[in-house]
């Protein structure tokens, strides 16, 4: 699963950076100040590739916009896959692509769902934020409190979206667990636990950002001491970069499966452990009948033994 | 008797103060001393204005029998959108908006000849650069008796004026004023034959939104009384200091040989005092930007001993560098005589050096502008493009050729870079002459064409005619018109002097063909190596059999071209390095006029390379990429950038799985 997501990521990012390579290699030609390129950056080689042939990025520019179109579509599609895969299903690339056909529409509405409440949030709380800006550096004398303040409303703000991509992801979960249809319920029904349960959901977060943060960190320190400047250099620059990238989706998979894990504790918890209700009303006289609806139908009765459902 | 004698010891003080202030800082004057000005201004915090007496000593040294003064009244500038400085602004200038409620204007209440007539009824506006009748920044006065050659005129003014909200390089923001272009200021008389003029006038042009200067030199008394917790920077040297008993202090400045004066006033200044050589530093600092105290004294000195050891000694004797608070940054990057106005931020990191380059920069018009006086209005380029050379130099020198203006997170840009970028990089380098009105140029063309392409030229004429001629020329340019008023054809008649006593007729009978096409000329200049080629040839029999044991058949012999062209319309003489297999390099010389050039060399070696202009002496090349071609090209920085590319593309793509 690992290796197919991989690949989902390289291949269209290949396609694009292959442009990017033809472009240069339409601007610099036969010059010689490519050379100047070999070991640092060099501003005027660097301008002067833009100011006479960025033209021929312009195209690049326009794949990016549409490769990043598609490689979205293709993170909802493959999520139904990743989910199913830890939900114990045997990870074989048919398995993988089944889940992800068969749970693709579901994903889609709910990220619809994400990304129709992350921009509502999103622009709410920016305007919020940004009256607190005024407010609290109205008059300030120096840029220092201005600063402070921006990184932390801007910090604030990304919260923000972050537990709405969590409440997001805890939603593909119980999605898949609980075989979920209505995917605004869905979200609703994750809104209340990730609130439920904050403190372990952010924790369980903060502990993968910062597994990311020291990953970013390795990466940056290997790459300062690489020596670029000769073909091997470069070959070595590439391994690195792609065991950087195997190594994020891997952090990402890991987020899955760790969410998981946390839905399904907080669930044993909401089943085993209810919460005391109201008072036991007095008996009436005469009983009211009890509308009971159709029974669910569920992928599987246990996690540990779910399997997906199978394509018709 | 007694009571008189009491009287005079109380006021002893005052008149020892009045005599001291009035105490000459140079033993004799360095300048013509044509336009002189006492000034007497009390500043009212809350109003933000300002009322002052003003006297001025004007000496006509002209042969001329003068019957007429123009002034400045710059402040008027902000009266209104329909000023010339707003419309040519738009009411914005450096990305700083005229806040709406924050006009300011001038007004002179009296005007009158010392012992003559009341000139103030006389008072007439007019718009010489625009014909603009709503524009208040100059006016002419009529004189009943003209002022005849080597006489002076005394002219007592009363004025008052409203700072505007700090907007371009003058006015308050909250409780700080940066008091600029604030008071009535004489213009230039220039007689036939100076500069450019025909027959004798004055050169007193509008107030524009590119260029304010140009002012003959004096000395400026000038006393300002304002809230005893205001600290004080100004032009010149401070002599005394009194407290008054309202609660207000009156401040005491003196300067000699300059052609402005301005003043800034803030409660909340840290101050930071230094050193160099003759000169005490005094350092303006805005609240939370004392971090930058060494950032801003160690470019200062660098750039006070660079100009003194390559251009010319540095006359004053005081400098104060002012860094303006946080919302007041319209008051930044400007220079007046031994003041000048940085720009900083809180938390601005080492490697963006835009305090280094402001405070440089705005230092170096304490030469090319303040002690070699050209007129700004009409020559920006000898001022602000001087001025950008040595910056680019300074910066350079010290902080790196490549690192200059910008080193961090692994980008950088040297000074020198980011001037001929600008230059280069405009939508259209043809669109004006560098040699034009600064305020007839079209958006974006003033500052593009006037700093950086004068910058790159200049470079240009360095590398061509060597970096100790080129110091030779500008120590020149400095000894001969230091406190006058030179104009380009000036500066051109030292250039060609210079060279020719160094490289004879090496560029031919002078220079002025380049600059002909660099400053009067809106063509670009564009070299480039077209093509290598090597091509095997057979060689005769009888040819081959005077090689020494060796077969025909064994030999590869070459015949190898070069092809230059010339894109561009500008023409220079110009290098070309070819270089062969053998390790054997040719370089050519060519006087660049012909359209093509072709280099033809027989032999057993081949080309490897070539390059035009090998040296990159033509800085004003707009495209270096083509300069060069090779036969067997690096791509190892064409796969690097690639797979740097493929990474960060990855990465964002990877933020996609965030859903």
């Amino acid at each position: 699963m690992l290796a197919t997501l991989y690949v989902l990521n390289l291949v269209p990012s290949f396609v694009l950076a292959w442009g990017f390579r033809s472009a240069l290699l339409q601007g610099f030609g036969d010059s010689m100040s490519i050379e100047a390129l070999r070991g640092e950056f060099d501003f005027t080689v660097f301008f002067d590739f833009l100011n006479h042939h960025g033209d021929a990025l312009t195209p690049v520019y326009a794949q990016i916009v549409v490769g990043l179109c598609l490689y979205l579509l293709i993170s909802v599609f493959t999520t139904g896959g990743v989910l199913t895969v830890l939900n114990g299903v045997e990870g074989t690339l048919r398995n993988f692509f089944s889940a992800c056909g068969d749970l693709f529409a579901r994903f889609f509405r709910l990220f619809v769902t994400y990304a129709a409440v992350a921009l509502a949030a999103g622009i709410t709380t920016a305007l919020f934020l940004g009256i607190v800006y005024e407010l609290m550096t109205e008059g300030a004398e120096s840029e220092k409190p201005e600063v402070l303040w921006l990184f932390a409303l801007v910090g604030i703000w990304v919260a923000v979206i972050l537990v709405i991509s969590l409440i997001a992801d805890y939603a593909k979960i119980d999605t898949v667990l609980n075989d979920r249809g209505k995917m605004v319920k869905a979200f609703w029904r994750s809104t209340k636990l990730v609130l439920k349960n904050f403190l372990p959901v952010i924790g369980l977060q903060v502990l993968l950002i910062l597994l990311i943060v020291l990953l970013i960190g390795v990466y940056w320190g290997v790459e300062r001491l690489l020596d670029t400047s000769s073909a091997w250099g470069v070959v070595l620059l590439f391994i690195i970069q792609q065991a950087f990238v195997g190594s994020r989706i891997w952090v990402r998979v890991l987020s899955f499966a760790s969410q998981r894990e946390l839905f399904l504790s907080a669930q044993y918890q909401a089943t085993t452990l209810p919460e005391p209700g109201p008072p036991v009303p007095p008996p009436v006289a005469e009983p009211i009948p009890l509308k009971i609806s159709a029974p669910r139908r569920r992928i599987s009765k246990s996690p540990s033994r779910s399997r997906p459902r199978k394509r018709k | 008797m007694i009571a008189r004698f009491i009287i005079a010891m109380l006021f002893l003080p005052v008149f020892a103060g009045v005599l001291y202030s009035r105490q000459t800082i140079s033993s004799s004057p360095l300048s013509p001393r044509i336009a002189n000005y006492q000034i007497s201004v009390s500043l009212d915090v809350e109003a933000k204005s300002l009322n002052a007496k003003q006297t001025l000593v004007w000496r006509n040294t002209s042969p001329d029998r003068i019957s007429e003064l123009q002034f400045h009244l710059y402040l008027n500038a902000f009266k209104d959108l329909e000023s010339t400085f707003m419309k040519e602004s738009g009411g914005a200038l450096r990305g700083i908006s005229m806040a709406g409620g924050g006009w300011g204007w001038i007004e002179v209440n009296e005007m009158r000849v010392r012992g003559g007539e009341d000139l103030h009824a006389k008072i007439e506006f007019i718009s010489p650069d625009d014909g603009n009748p709503n524009d208040r920044t100059v006016f002419r006065v009529p004189l009943s008796r003209p002022i005849l050659p080597g006489q002076s005129i005394t002219v007592d003014l009363q004025f008052t004026a409203k700072l505007p909200r700090v907007f371009a390089r003058t006015g308050y923001y909250e409780d700080f004023f940066m008091v600029a272009q604030w008071f009535p200021k004489i213009g230039v008389y220039e007689p036939a034959g100076m500069r450019y003029a025909k027959r004798g006038g004055w050169n007193c042009h509008q107030f524009h939104a590119n260029t304010e200067f140009y002012a003959d030199y004096g000395v400026y008394e000038v006393d300002m009384t304002l809230p005893e917790d205001y600290i004080v920077g100004a032009t010149g040297v401070l002599k005394r200091e009194v407290r008054n008993p309202d609660g207000t202090k009156t401040m005491f400045y003196r300067a000699e040989d300059v052609h402005d004066f301005a003043w800034t006033a803030y409660p909340r200044f840290t101050v930071v005092e230094d050193q160099w050589k003759h000169v005490n530093i005094r350092l303006l600092l805005s609240p939370g930007r004392t971090q930058h105290t060494e950032r801003y004294l160690t470019s200062t000195k660098a750039a006070l001993t660079y100009f003194d050891q390559h251009v010319g000694a540095y006359p004053y004797t005081t400098l104060t560098v002012v860094d303006p608070p946080n919302g007041a940054g319209g008051a930044g990057g400007m220079e007046y005589p031994t003041l000048i106005t940085g720009g900083s931020s809180w938390g601005l990191p080492d490697g963006l050096r835009f305090i280094e380059l402001v405070t440089i920069h705005e230092f170096g018009h304490q030469y090319f502008y303040g002690l070699i006086g050209t007129n700004e209005f009409e020559e920006a380029w000898m001022d602000e493009g001087f001025n950008s050379y040595y910056e680019v130099r300074i910066m350079d020198e010290v902080y790196g050729k490549k690192t200059s203006a910008l080193d961090v997170f692994g980008f950088h840009m040297g000074d020198l870079e980011l001037a001929r970028s600008t230059y280069t990089g405009m939508m259209n380098p043809k669109i004006a002459p560098i040699f034009s009105n600064a305020w007839e140029f079209k958006a974006g063309g003033y500052s593009s064409l006037t700093y950086s392409k004068t910058a790159t030229f200049m470079v240009t004429l360095e590398r061509m005619i060597g970096r100790s001629v080129m110091d030779e020329i500008m120590r020149t340019y400095f000894n001969r018109w230091k406190f006058k008023h030179p104009c380009a054809r000036d500066f051109q008649a030292i250039v060609n002097e210079v060279v020719r006593q160094h490289h004879g007729s090496k560029f031919g009978a002078n220079l002025d063909w380049f600059f002909e096409q660099v400053l009067y000329g809106t063509n670009v200049c564009d070299y480039e190596l077209t093509s290598i080629s090597n091509r095997q040839v057979f060689r005769e029999e009888e040819e081959s059999s005077d090689s020494a044991g060796t077969s025909e058949e064994q030999r590869a012999e070459y015949e190898s071209r070069v092809l230059v062209s010339r894109l561009g319309e500008i023409i220079m003489p110009v290098d070309v390095l070819v270089r062969f297999d053998n390790g054997k390099e040719i370089r050519e010389r060519w006087t660049g006029r012909e359209r093509w050039k072709e280099f033809v060399y027989e032999g057993a070696e081949q080309i490897v390379w070539a390059k035009v202009d090998p040296d990159e002496v033509l800085m004003i090349d707009i495209n270096l990429l083509n300069n060069s071609k090779t036969n067997d090209p690096l791509r190892s920085p064409i796969w690097r950038y690639t797979l740097k590319f493929l990474f960060w593309l990855q990465n964002i793509l990877q933020f996609g799985l965030v859903f």
